[in-house]
């Protein structure tokens, strides 16, 4: 067998040879060595599974390094904040102007969903109404879900999640309309949350009060028409 | 935790696995793979939403891996070039019927494909994991190394002539095939 380049027999078992190259190269080959070829392509198959017999990523590594992430972000947000409060003080101190009420500290954070795939990823439940029903019951919310089957924009329910919004956790549900992400806040009154909502400009939709919560729809689509859907039990 | 770091969550088990197995020591691995999740997360704006996170992250670690062998003077032992691989290999009795049972084979050499693949090259070692733990094309593997196609192909031919040619050769010193020795012939226009 003569051979123009000997890469070409593990290109060959790795199936990354052109229809072109491999009529070539088969060509050159004999039966036994072909048969031997489809050996090497099985062992090779084989030395992966060995390969990947190997120990996971320890448990608490990934969160460790989260944390770790997360606090030089902060880190390096403080800086910026600092830089800027010191910025607004000169300016405030040169006008020889006091504020008469502190500036309340606000999260800028968007809570409009971005994509269908994050409301997935985010959903803790099934996607019928039950789920949803049995999983406000779970947490204790006295909300239900009724049929989002109706006229205008067609809507798909993806489920129920949990997240924390000014620290505080809040049970959303996550809804697809006219294909778009859409996702609903289920917020106790009084919270931290809700005054967040309330005061924040965080992409909120609209709102509407019902029963001990307020409930507030967000969605790169027009979609406060599924606040309709949930009410008091 | 962030749309990024949720990437990260559901291949970590891969990533770490990867990392472990182009470094070979545990420590070694907790500190590169955090390293590199650093390093991505920094630089997480660069990455191009829509095209390939999984290649992107590991360019990141690979490069990770690059240094860290580097940094503890971890080199591929000097083998003999593998010569006319296909040729000597195919030729060879003994081989060809250990081969024909891979399982079993693998099995009687223990943990000496993990010896073996200590002693290839860095960059052969890491084309073989990305090839064949990773099953990356080619053509990716050539974009996450930053080689050309045709060096991915040399030395994914040249790392595995050399695996198996340790590999046999410990599995004749065992008593686990019969002594026929490979003796690599030199081809007319061998690349490897």
């Amino acid at each position: 067998m003569k051979k123009e380049d000997d890469r070409n027999w593990s290109a060959y078992i790795d199936g990354e040879l052109s229809v072109s190259e491999v009529e070539k190269f088969e060509a050159l080959l004999s039966e036994e060595e072909l048969k031997h070829l489809n050996n090497e392509r099985a062992f090779e198959e084989s030395i992966g599974n060995v390969l990947n017999d190997t120990p996971a990523c320890p448990e608490n590594l990934l969160s460790d390094i989260v944390k770790k992430a997360v606090h030089e972000d902060k880190k390096s947000f403080l800086k910026i904040k600092l830089v800027a409060i010191a910025a607004i003080a000169a300016c405030i101190a040169a006008l020889f102007l006091i504020p008469k009420e502190p500036v309340v500290q606000q999260e800028l954070v968007s809570l409009v969903p971005t994509s269908v795939d994050e409301l997935k990823g985010k959903s803790l439940t099934g996607d019928q109404l039950d789920d949803i029903n049995r999983f406000l019951a779970e947490k204790k919310i006295s909300l239900e879900l009724t049929s989002v089957v109706g006229s205008g924009h067609p809507k798909k329910i993806i489920g129920a999640g949990v997240e924390k919004v000014a620290g505080e956790e809040v049970v959303t549900l996550l809804f697809t309309c006219c294909g778009r992400p859409a996702k609903v806040y289920l917020i106790p009154k009084g919270s931290k949350a809700e005054e967040m909502i309330i005061h924040d400009d965080s992409g909120i939709q609209a709102m509407v009060k019902k029963g001990n919560y307020r409930l507030a729809v967000s969605s790169p689509h027009n979609s406060e028409s599924l606040l309709a859907y949930i009410n008091q039990t | 935790m962030d749309e990024f770091l949720e990437q990260i969550e559901k291949r970590k088990d891969e990533f770490y696995r990867y990392i472990y197995r182009n470094v070979w020591d545990s420590s070694v691995a907790e500190d590169v793979f955090s390293s590199a999740v650093l390093a991505a997360y920094k630089s997480k704006s660069k990455f191009k939403s829509g095209t390939n996170f999984r290649a992107w992250m590991y360019r990141i670690i690979t490069n990770k891996c690059f240094v860290a062998n580097r940094e503890i003077g971890r080199r591929g032992d000097s083998l003999e070039e593998a010569g006319d691989f296909l040729n000597s290999m195919a030729d060879n009795k003994d081989y060809a019927k250990a081969i024909s049972t891979p399982d079993e084979f693998l099995a009687q050499c223990g943990d000496e494909i993990h010896m073996a693949m200590k002693k290839i090259s860095t960059m052969e070692r890491s084309c073989l994991l990305l090839k064949t733990m990773e099953s990356f094309s080619y053509k990716e593997i050539a974009a996450i190394l930053e080689i050309p196609f045709g060096t991915v192909m040399t030395h994914l031919a040249r790392g595995r002539a050399k695996l198996r040619k340790i590999l046999f050769d410990y599995a004749m010193e065992e008593g686990i095939v019969s002594q026929t020795p490979i003796e690599f012939k030199k081809g007319e226009r061998s690349a490897i």
